[in-house]
Parts: structure tokens; sequence; C-alpha cells
């Protein structure tokens, strides 16, 4: 087989075939319309007649007996039903196969048609039988062929005596339409205008004319054998037929002969409506003699017309466009050196000329990208025809609305688009869009939309299918993916809907109850998101219960250019792709949002913690880990991660070029580029640097743990006060002012030694002057205003004198300084402030004031102090604890232990080993020194235990515990405050009042 | 994958064949020259980390990335002390060039078949998982290399393990 003709066949019929589907549906929506039966009809036949010559024997049975089917359908006038058009898109179906296989081996793939070439026969008998009752005048065919003989019809001449080769699917135009009239008039000067002795001449010799190219010669021999074979076959196998066409024939013969002389084959590309459902033709073996007047002007009009639409496109390979794409993006990279060179040189001329092929260059790549653009319309195209065919099988009524279709795309990427969006369509089918009944019980109309829309957002296509259908509950999303093991129970409480929709991408996830043909099989969203990811998109996913959901497809305008953050890690650069960035971090050594659990890095970020991947370390540039640098917020998968590097230095416009064989196995690189400077640089691949990070489930959970601990403290926000004093900063939690007086300063009264203030309901309060308590008395100022402590029903003032403000702070005290009166330093509003230890300054200022405090703190509960530096490890054993009815003291860590002992005692101490500032040792020892504490239990839990033969130091414990058992903890708590108890040593202060860590007695 | 791109079935069959000679070490080889594109100096290189032992980084050929091979590494032969050294740019017939970095780059020489001679088995076993036979000059031996069989050699990382193996 000539391949060149093969190539050219498969791309004009492909090209045919484009529109079929789209005509076919038109034509169940119209089922009258006869100019589309006619079209369809048209680019069936040209396949057969072009294939027949060929010897694609296969391709030609189901073409012929599509064609045959049509023929009826148009001659009888059939209003056609959905099953005929389904029928007849199966049968475009099988032609496409046929098509794709022939492109893709070369030859016809073996499929066997035979059921649906029966099913066409079938249906064809069942037209012609259907069609009686459709039109019940009589003559089913004469009547609509009367009407056409009307219109100036060409027709061939005809010999009345060749019945044999009459026939009712063959028009006149039909031969030789399509063709300009240079095809023609050579024709006839070579007096080759009938198919035979088209046929007679051969390939060879038709090739020779000047007017026809290969494949022009090929389709007037496929179109003049089509209609040889087609009437042999018609007179053998239909019998009906004739009989039905015989009136008409003569009737158009008794037309064409007043015309004149008998007519050349119309040479009309694109006929008048009224001409295309011609009559009968006639093919003859004599020669024709001429063509009428009228003809030939209508030839010339339509030779006017056609090489205005031909001459202005020309068909090109795809290989050679993508060859010239590669060249042209090597000469962008030339110029960008150029471009470089010339600006140092300095040289006015140089620059000029620099610049012009700047501009060149531009305009060339943005025009060359512009070729291998194609509209998205091309693979939305057969969506109709998708949900068409689901909503049948389903039973459901379902509408496809498509807007921005003229949206322009890459080709490559157009064609790895169409499978996933395909199938993500077929999912909202299936399981988006409610049956009828179901959308009218719940107030939407009985019709689904599925509504597609694409538009162009800076260098990237968005793409939104959106159904109105039932949505997709996330907690159900969730349960399946606990149910398939994909994420913990702990993992689906913690996820938000959004997050957990996103989960429908991971493998295995289908939600639809019942399983169906067409999706919820369990595989396919996952291929859906590869296949989007491969060409550098993204997907995701969003839904309302009741009102439908949402998918967004976010891919790049081509795949040739990308946008790349270019970033540097140990002296190399690496461009990241645009696409996959969520954000960038600066991640010194010195920030405080570093966490480490294991080997493993997180960095805070608004209160989620980051799994970081060092770049340096993941390729091995550098086996010392510096946790300090930049970090790049990358999405990969379902999760994001921070990709730890050492600098930024900026976005590029780079030029994708695929590596070589020996990177193959290395998914962390998706290819390469040449930068400005000339230097080749790695692109890194997210996807497959991810899969580079090993993060145990372990990790996992105490990565969660934390971060809900982070975001517990973080929610802690306090309310304080801030307010000045000389050149002090002050802050008061606002937990223990009840109320802020502002009055003027004669309301304070003396009374003996002290100041009061009278306040509601006659009660009389104390005065405290701030700048008293510090040691900066000042004088007071018109106004002032009084801070009044509350505690139970005793209340006091503190008056100072300028109040900043009243602000939501998380209070994270810090440096505790020795001074009285203060908690230590916290930084509020960017500014030091110091905060005051309240109580500490009325303890000071009227130790008195307590003394009629009455406390009825009845211990009905066990207290316990537990003393633990990590938060993961508080959180692990506090519910332990808690479940074990003890009132629970936290410190973080030795000294805060030892603070909160000196100012109340609980009845066992539980404290990790290895902590700052003060260790579980030191403060052992120091409870064993002190008088008072020298009988509590004290309890060691720590993962390292002590020295088993230093005596010294396991002497102040009453326990140690290694490792972490729930267990063995309660019960040795148990055991030690049993013990103690029977020891007949109770708690030293029993009777001790507790306010507010204040201890009086 | 091999075209038995020098490699005589008779030794007529050779006789049309140029040889572009290459020095590593102290082992001359002879590349086909139909698979030399040509030969260029050292040039900047960006080094492509985890990549196999073989690899030399990437160099930009005009426009074009190519991988270039060490072809000391893939001999198993330590590390070059100088920087000289030669690029020849070599055509495979997947169309992916490379580039084999040699210690030096002899000359263009007619294949003279009266001094062919099958690998001997003294050679060390890469070169003769790599030639197709050697060439018996005035002083030395040329290895004659197939290009398709030595670049498939640096493919896989099994086979780079099995190097050492190769050279007793």
């Amino acid at each position: 087989m000539d391949e060149e003709l093969l190539s050219e066949f498969l791309t004009e019929s492909n090209e045919n075939m484009a529109s079929i589907e789209e005509q076919l549906m038109e034509l169940e929506a119209n089922p009258g319309d006869e100019e589309l039966v006619n079209a369809i009809f048209r680019i069936i036949h040209t396949v057969k007649g072009s294939c027949g010559f060929i010897g694609l024997t296969r391709l030609e049975k189901v073409a012929h007996a599509g064609e045959n089917l049509l023929g009826k359908v148009r001659a009888l006038k059939f209003q056609v039903n959905d099953d005929i058009v389904s029928l007849l898109l199966s049968c475009a179906d099988a032609i496409n196969a046929i098509l794709d296989g022939l492109q893709s081996d070369g030859v016809e793939p073996d499929i066997d048609h035979s059921a649906l070439i029966r099913r066409l026969q079938a249906a064809e008998r069942l037209v012609e039988v259907m069609a009686g009752s459709q039109q019940p005048a009589a003559k089913p065919v004469a009547a609509p062929a009367a009407g056409k003989k009307v219109a100036p019809q060409p027709v061939v001449a005809a010999n009345q005596d060749s019945g044999m080769v009459a026939e009712g699917d063959i028009t006149p135009e039909m031969w030789l339409e399509g063709f300009d009239d240079a095809v023609y008039s050579q024709l006839r000067d070579k007096g080759w205008l009938t198919p035979s002795q088209a046929v007679a001449a051969g390939f060879a010799a038709l090739r020779e004319l000047d007017a026809l190219t290969p494949a022009d010669a090929l389709k007037i021999l496929g179109a003049a054998k089509a209609v040889i074979a087609a009437g042999g076959i018609r007179t053998k196998a239909v019998a009906a037929e004739p009989e039905a066409v015989e009136p008409d024939m003569e009737e158009v013969a008794s037309v064409a002969a007043p015309a004149a002389a008998p007519v050349a084959p119309e040479p009309l590309s694109a006929p008048p409506p009224a001409l295309r459902t011609p009559p009968e033709v006639k093919v003859e073996k004599e020669p024709l003699p001429a063509v009428s007047a009228k003809e030939v002007e209508k030839g010339e009009d339509a030779a006017g017309r056609k090489p205005a639409a031909g001459a202005g496109s020309i068909r090109v390979d795809v290989e050679l466009l993508d060859s010239l794409m590669n060249q042209v993006g090597e000469l962008v990279l030339t110029r960008n050196r150029l471009v470089q060179m010339v600006a140092a040189s300095g040289s006015m001329e140089f620059m000029r000329v620099g610049r012009e092929v700047d501009q060149v260059t531009e305009r060339l790549q943005a025009q060359l990208l512009r070729t291998r653009m194609q509209p998205i319309k091309t693979i939305w195209g057969n969506m109709p025809r998708v949900v068409r065919d689901i909503s049948k099988q389903l039973q459901k009524q379902i509408v496809v609305e498509m807007e921005g279709e003229e949206t322009e795309l890459d080709r490559t990427i157009l064609n790895a688009l169409k499978d996933p969006l395909t199938h993500i369509i077929r999912n909202s089918c299936d399981h988006g869009i409610e049956p009828s009944a179901v959308r009218i019980a719940a107030g939407k109309p009985a019709v689904g939309t599925i509504r597609l829309n694409a538009a162009q957002e800076s260098g990237y296509i968005v793409i939104l299918i959106e159904d109105d259908g039932a949505g997709i509950p996330a907690d159900k999303v969730k349960a399946k993916a606990v149910a398939m093991g994909v994420i913990t129970e702990d993992e689906a409480a913690a996820m938000n809907d959004k997050v957990a929709l996103q989960l429908i991408f991971n493998a295995g996830l289908s939600t639809a109850e019942t399983v169906s043909n067409f999706s919820g099989r369990g595989v396919g969203m996952d291929v859906v998101r590869t296949e989007i990811e491969k060409v550098g998109g993204s997907v995701d996913i969003s839904s309302t219960i009741g009102s439908g959901t949402t998918l967004r497809i976010r891919i790049p305008l081509t795949l040739a250019i990308i946008s790349a953050m270019i970033i540097g890690c140990r002296e190399r650069r690496f461009a990241v792709p645009q696409i996959s960035i969520r954000e960038l971090l600066s991640a010194p050594a010195t920030s405080e949002e570093w966490r480490m659990i294991g080997d493993q890095p997180f960095f805070r970020l608004r209160g989620r913690l980051l799994p970081v991947l060092d770049l340096a370390s993941t390729l091995q540039l550098d086996q010392q880990r510096r946790n300090a640098g930049s970090i790049v917020v990358i999405d990969a998968g379902e999760r994001s991660l921070g990709l730890l590097v050492d600098t930024i230095f900026g976005s590029e416009e780079i030029v994708v070029k695929p590596l070589g064989i020996h990177f193959r196995n290395l998914s962390q690189y998706g290819g390469c580029s040449i930068l400005g400077d000339g230097a080749v640089i790695p692109i890194l691949d997210c996807n497959g640097l991810a899969q580079m990070m090993k993060i145990s489930d372990e990790m996992e959970a105490s990565a969660r743990i934390r971060q809900e601990e982070e975001i517990r403290q973080e929610n802690d926000l306090q309310h304080v006060l801030l307010f000045t004093h000389a050149d002090g900063r002050y802050a008061i939690p606002m937990a223990l002012i009840e109320r802020l007086e502002h009055f003027p300063r004669e309301r304070i009264e003396r009374s003996g030694s002290s100041e009061v203030l009278q306040y509601r309901h006659g009660e009389v309060i104390r005065v405290l002057r701030w700048g008293d308590l510090i040691g900066q008395p000042d004088e007071l100022s018109e106004e002032v205003y009084g801070l009044i402590l509350s505690d139970g029903d005793h209340r006091m003032c503190l008056q100072v004198n300028e109040i900043e403000d009243i602000i939501e702070v998380p209070l994270e005290i810090k440096k505790p300084v020795q001074d009285e009166f203060f908690l230590g330093t916290a930084v509020i509003q960017n500014q030091v402030a110091e905060v005051v230890d309240v109580f500490d300054v009325i303890k000071r200022a009227v130790p008195d004031w307590f003394k009629s405090k009455a406390g009825g703190a009845s211990q009905q509960r066990s207290r316990i102090l537990f003393a633990e530096d990590t938060p993961f490890f508080r959180n692990l054993v506090l519910p332990v604890l808690e479940s074990m009815h003890f009132e629970v003291w936290i410190a973080c860590d030795g000294e805060q232990a030892k603070k909160i002992l000196e100012e109340r005692v609980p009845d066992i101490v539980l404290t990790d080993l290895e902590m700052p500032k003060m260790n579980g040792y030191e403060l052992a020892g120091w409870i064993r020194s002190n008088k008072q504490l020298q009988h509590l239990p004290v309890v060691a839990l720590t993962a390292t235990p002590p020295d088993e033969n230093d005596e010294e130091q396991r002497r102040n414990f009453d326990e140690v515990l290694v490792k972490f058992d729930r267990h063995s903890l309660v019960e040795h708590l148990r055991d030690v405050l049993a013990s103690h108890a029977h020891r007949g040593q109770p708690p030293a202060v029993e009777d001790a009042q507790i306010i507010s860590g204040e201890v009086t007695r | 994958m091999s075209k038995n791109a020098v490699v005589p079935t008779s030794k007529v069959g050779i006789c049309s064949s140029e040889l572009l000679t290459c020095r590593v070490g102290d082992q001359w080889l002879g590349l086909p020259v139909r698979h030399v594109r040509e030969v260029v100096t050292p040039m900047q290189y960006t080094d492509m980390p985890l990549s196999a032992d073989a690899v030399m980084g990437l160099i930009n050929l005009r426009g074009r990335v190519i991988t270039q091979l060490d072809v000391r590494r893939v001999i198993g032969l330590p590390p070059r002390t100088g920087s000289y050294y030669r690029v020849a740019i070599v055509e495979t017939v997947s169309g992916e060039d490379f580039g084999l970095v040699m210690d030096a780059v002899g000359e263009v020489i007619e294949l003279n078949p009266e001094h062919y001679e099958k690998t001997p088995k003294t050679l060390a076993r890469v070169w003769q998982m790599v030639s197709d036979g050697v060439l018996k000059r005035d002083d030395h031996v040329l290895v004659l290399v197939d290009v398709e069989r030595f670049i498939t050699l640096t493919i896989a990382d099994q086979q780079m393990q099995e190097i050492p193996a190769l050279l007793n």
C-alpha cells in the first residue's frame, strides 16, 4: 500500500469523521433535516469510496453498511429515531476505530464488525417497512424527488436502458463532488467524465493530470468505483428498492432531457441546499457530450469560491511543527545569550541589531506556538455524545453546556486531556446528576446540566467542569478512605471537607454505592489526576451537597515553554515549575518555626506543620543538614511540602527539553533547560521529589499532635491591658481585671495610712498607686485610671496614669526576670512589655489582703504535679492521668514545677528526667531537701533510664518508669499513692488555701 | 539494538570503514567515523545529582542538551588528573547524541582488514562486551568500539556494578 496515499486518506477521513458525531446528534434533534442526512451520507460515502480503492476491505464493509442505511433513510425521507442514530453512531465509532488502527499500525485492525453490519442491514430493512407507516403516501420516494425536480438540477446523461447501474443513493454530485472546475475540465478533455471511464483510465493516468493531486486522483477513482459497485450491489441485493426508485428515475430523466443535452457531473463543492438531495445518477460508458451553459457558470462560481477557502491553509505534518518548535526553542535560548553579550558589549550598533533579533525571535516564537494551538472544542466535541450515550443508559436527562470552546491549547496537552475529561464527565453523569424523579423531588429542574467552561488565566488555561447534581458528601469520602486504609480515623476527624474531597483522586477510592458500567469501578480519578499532572497541570474538586460539584483543572498553555522558579542549592541551580509552587518562605536557621520530629524537619506555617524536604540531602549534594535558607512550598499530590533550598533567584520562562536515557529512572527530574548564560539547568519534578520523602506514620501522627498542641496554644489568646508608666511598658492579663475605671484624681481619698476609692454600692476599696509600687512615684494627672482587681468578693484598685491599649494576643512570657512584681517579659505588638504579676504586687503591698478570703479547697481528687517539657509526651500522658481522676497541674520544666511546689503541694509528682532549666534529678533532689516536701512521692517517667548503678540518682525517686506504658503507669501511680497513704503521711499542706497560685496559711 | 557498526562478518565487509582513534588511559580505541558528529573541547557542564556514575553532567552544544559520559569512569579507571580532555559527540540509532569523554583524540584512519582480529580474550572483559574486534597497529592494539553497545553499558546500574568484575 502506498504510504503517502494512506496517510492522505487518513488525514482526510479523520477530518471528515470529526464532524459526524455532532451531525448525527443534530439529526437526532431534527430528524427531518434532509440536508443533514445528506451531509452525513456524503461523509460515509467518501470514506467508503476511497477505502474501496486502497483495498481496506473491513473498513469498506462497515462504511458500506452505514452508507446503505443512510441512503435508505435519505431516499425514503425517513424520520430517524434515536435507535437509528445510536446505530449510526456505532457505525461511525467502528469506522473511527479502524482509522485509528490504520493510523497506528498501518493495517486494518482485526475487529469483527459482522454483528454491527447485520444490525445496520436489519435497520435498513426496518426503515423500509416503517417508512410506509411514516409516510402513508403510496410512493415514498417519488414525492420528495418530485419536489427536487424543479431545481435546475444538473444530471449526468441518462441512458434509460442501463437500469442495472441506476441507484438511489449515489447522486450526480457525489461523483466528482468537491473538485474544482479545473479537475472537471481536464477530465472532460480526457474523456474520463463517467466513473467507468475514470476507472478504465486508471490511477496512474489520473495522477498525471495537472489539476489532480495523487489524493484527488485516488478520490476520483474511489468515487467512481463506489458508484459502479453500489449499482451492482443494489440490483443484486435490494429487491424492493428499484420499484420505489423507478418512477423517480423516469421523472428525472424527463427533467434532464429538456435541459438540453445530457449534462456533466456537477463540480460544485457546496451546492445550495435544494440541490443536495438529488434524484438519480445514471452512469454510462458513453462519453458525455457537453455541459450546459448554466453548469459552467456554476462551476466557475464554485471554483471561484473554493480556492479562497483552500488556498488560505495548508496541512503540515505535526512532526515538522514539533521539530520547528524545538528549533525556535533553541533560537530563543541563543537569543538570550546574544542579548546578554550584546548588552555587555556596549556598542549601540550591536544593541540595535540585537534588539531586532530579539523582537523577531519573540514574534516567531509566539506565532509558532500558535500553530500548535487548537481550540478546546476539538476535544469537547464528542462530550455531548458521551453524555448522550450515558444518559440513555442510565435513563437520566442531562444536557451539556459549553462556554469558551474557542479557548486554545497546545495540541499535545489537548490530546492528553481528552481521556481525563471524558472520565470526569462520565463521573458527573453517573454519580453527580440525579435521576429526574430525585431532582424534581429536590426542587431542581428535571434535566441535569453539565457545564464546561474554559478560559485563559495568565499563562494557564482553567477548565471548569460543573454539574448541578447531588454533590459529594465529604464524610462519605472520608469513611471510604478510612475503610480503604488511605487515612486513619484520627486523620479523617481532623480533615476539613475541602481536603477530604481531594481524596477522591487517591487510587482506589470511588464513592458510588452501586458500581456501574461507566464509572465507580474504583479506578479513574487517580488516573485522571496522574494524566493531568503529566502535562504539568493540576486538578481539584469542590462540592456543595445538594447543588453540585465542580472540578477545576489548571494547565499550562503550552508544554514547550513553562514559567519556572530558578533556585539555588549548594552552588547549583535548579528550576521548579511555577505551577507546582504555592508560596515561598524565608526560613533562616534562627526561625522559631522549625520543628524536628525524629529526623524529619517540619516548618510551622500558619499553624500547620509542613514537612520539609532538604534538597541538598535529597540530591546528596551535602551530607550536612542546615535547616536554613528558603522554603519553596510545593504541591505534590494530596499534600504540600516544603522544599528547602539555599537561594531563590527568581522566575524565568524556560524551554523544556527532555533528558537523555540516563535519567529515565530519576523521577526527581522533569527535564532540563538552558538558561540565558548558556548553562544547562535541571528541572525538578515535584511529585518525584515528594516520593523521596519518607515520613513514617508515626512521624505524621506526632506532627499532627504537635500541630494541634500548637494550635491550642494559639487559641489560648489572652486579652491583655497595656499601660505605661514613665518609660516602662506593662501588661496585665485582663482576666484579672474586673473593671476599668476612669475618674478624677479627687475621688481617691485618704483613709488612715492608705488610700481608698468609693466604689459601686458604697463599697470602699483600697487603692494602690503603680508608681509607688515600683518605686517611681509621680504626680497624679487630673484624670486617672483605676484597674479594679477582684477575687471572689474582695476588690482593690490599681491606679495607673496612662493606658495604651487592650489587645488580644498569645501571651508568651519569656525570660522570667528576678524582679518582684513581674512574671516576665513578653513581646506585644513588636514591643517588649513587662507582664505584671498582680497577686505578687498585692501580696507585697497588702500582705493581709487575702487573709479574709475563705477558701473551701476540699480535696476530693488526688492532685498530681506533672513535669514534662515535650508537648508530645504531655499529650500522651495527660489522658491517662485524667482517666485516673487526678487533678493535674502541669509544669513545662523543673523550674516551673519547683515554682508550683513552692505555692501548693500535690499528692504526687510525676516528672520527666531530661528537661531544660532544671532536670528531674535536680527537682527530686530539691524536693527531698525541702522540709515541707520531703515525703512527697516522686515518680520519674523517662525514655532514658538513669544509670542502674548510680544509687545517688535513683534514691530520690519512689519509682522510675522506663518507657511509657499506660498500664504500668496507672499501676505504679496507684501503688505509690497507696503506700504513702498507708504510711500515714498525708499530703503536707492539707489545709492550705490555694488561691491562684498563692499559698497562705 | 546494535547495528554492528564496524564489525564485519567477513573481513571484506570492513574495508570501507573509517575510524576515529581515541585514547583512554593506555588504551587506544577506534570509533566508527559515521557515528561521530564532531569532537569538542571541554565545555562547562552541569552535574546531575543522583545520576549514574558514568554520567559527567550535561553540556549545551549549540542549544542542544547532551549527556556527557566519561569513558574512564565506564571502564573503571581512576579519575583524570589534568584538565585536558576531548569529547567525541556520537550519535545513536535512538536519535539521542552523547558526548564520550576521552583522554585524547588521535586521527581518522582507514580500517585495514589485514590488521583486523577478533577481540583477544586477554583484553579486559568490558572491552569484550563493547567491542567488535581489534586492530593491530605498530605498537598498540586499537579496540573497535561498538558505540551502541557502549552506551547501553552505561545505562543499567546493575551493569555498572559489574564493571570491576569485567575488568579482570
